[in-house]
């Protein structure tokens, strides 16, 4: 009456497979379709979307309660819930070099790994931070260089401790590339690492403290602390015009 | 609509979801002594004392199983223009379901013992019977400003 026809007799073949004793079918069997071992599986794909699999799941929620559970739960329970924050903004953060930077999501076009990139560089121009022009599927943008336009330089510290100890992960290893697009087009350039893209409220950032280099305080909204590091919020509208400038 | 199904013993029900406000882990609760058997006692939620009902003490007259998967329910209902919050102890409260809102189907008749049993649900070729949250409050004689209608009335407990 509810479900239609078809629907209930396919539900009806996973149910007769319920009731049939099959301990832990699915670490025989595995969780994907791949032999035609399980009749079950060819229609559902993945173990997760079987009943039996469901059914097992549930039953471990059927053991005893420990009296300390109820405990901590009622201790739990009585303080006021921990609403999430609201109005919150997504940033992509990353890094260049020793500088952790975050810039609004909604200007990340996409991320892409350096190595099949082939970067050419434009004769008779020297700018440093214009570095030359890249093909990204098939369309030519330019490439440019944060570290020079937020003048980051890379520390002697980090220099000597890479080289030093072998036992540091090798950074280069996660290098990437990262486009931004604007109305005018879209900027590529190289970063040291990207952590992701997370949540951060509005009212965790702070003022960029006065002993911060010129050129990086310009670009910089806010700065937050996000696990044990302080990230540097960018103004990506600044950002972009600097940039369209510097390649004029 | 969204319903949660939850057991009673063996047997299983729904209660629509758009009156219940959160579902909490069984926690400690505190009893009250000459009180009758279904209540099971007072709840500490969120700084609100909140009165616990034990739906399995209440329909079937045995205690709920104190398992993982047993569970309060925290429902709203009004009363004289101001809300209140109850909380239902249930078993095996780990499944929600969509149901079209025709799919709630009176039986056409209610005991007067129980007129919280509404209609039936049909889920796949099973029939799930259906809890009115409107009319539980009325079964329970101890809540604020409660117009009691008899029922449980013979719970020898009853103070």
């Amino acid at each position: 009456m509810i479900s239609p026809g078809e629907k209930t007799s396919e539900k009806t073949s996973v149910k007769t497979s319920v009731e049939k004793p099959m301990a832990e079918c699915w670490q025989k069997i595995g969780v994907w379709s791949k032999e035609k071992s399980c009749p079950v599986l060819q229609d559902v794909i993945h173990c997760r979307n079987c009943e039996v699999f469901i059914q097992s799941g549930r039953r471990l929620l059927d053991q005893d309660l420990p009296d300390a559970y109820r405990e901590e739960w009622a201790g739990i329970m009585a303080s006021e819930k921990e609403e999430e924050l609201f109005q919150t903004i997504s940033l992509v953060l990353f890094r260049v070099e020793t500088e952790w930077l975050a810039l609004r999501t909604q200007v990340l076009s996409e991320v892409i790994d350096p190595e099949p990139l082939k970067r050419h560089t434009l004769p008779h121009r020297k700018n440093r931070i214009l570095t030359g022009i890249i093909n990204v599927r098939g369309e030519i943008q330019l490439c440019v260089s944060l570290k020079e336009l937020l003048g980051i330089e890379i520390s002697e510290g980090s220099k000597t401790s890479k080289a030093g100890s072998g036992k540091s992960v090798d950074k280069t290893w996660y290098r990437r590339m990262m486009v931004i697009f604007s109305d005018d087009g879209k900027w590529v350039f190289p970063v040291s690492e990207i952590i992701g893209i997370c949540r951060i409220h509005p009212t965790s950032f702070q003022n960029v403290p006065v002993t911060v280099a010129k050129a990086q305080s310009t670009f910089t909204k806010g700065i937050f602390k996000w696990e044990d590091r302080y990230v540097a919020f960018l103004d990506d509208e600044l950002l972009i015009y600097s940039l369209a400038r510097s390649v004029q | 609509m969204l319903a949660l199904l939850f057991h009673i013993g063996e047997t299983k029900y729904i209660i629509k979801c758009d009156r219940i406000r959160e579902i909490a882990p069984m926690v400690a609760l505190k009893e009250v002594p000459h009180s009758p058997a279904y209540f099971s006692g007072y709840f500490n939620y969120r700084g609100t004392i909140v009165p616990v009902i034990d739906l399995c003490r209440l329909i079937q007259n045995i205690p709920c199983r104190k398992r993982l998967s047993t569970r309060i329910i925290l429902v709203e209902y009004r009363r004289k223009e101001t809300s209140h919050i109850l909380g239902l102890i249930a078993e095996r409260v780990a499944e929600a379901v969509k149901k079209p809102d025709d799919a709630f189907i009176s039986a056409g008749i209610r005991s007067r013992k129980a007129p919280y049993l509404g209609g039936i649900v049909m889920e796949e070729d099973e029939m799930i019977q259906y809890l009115e949250l409107d009319r539980l409050p009325d079964c329970i004689d101890f809540l604020p400003d409660s117009e009691t209608t008899a029922c449980d009335g013979d719970d020898p407990e009853t103070d």
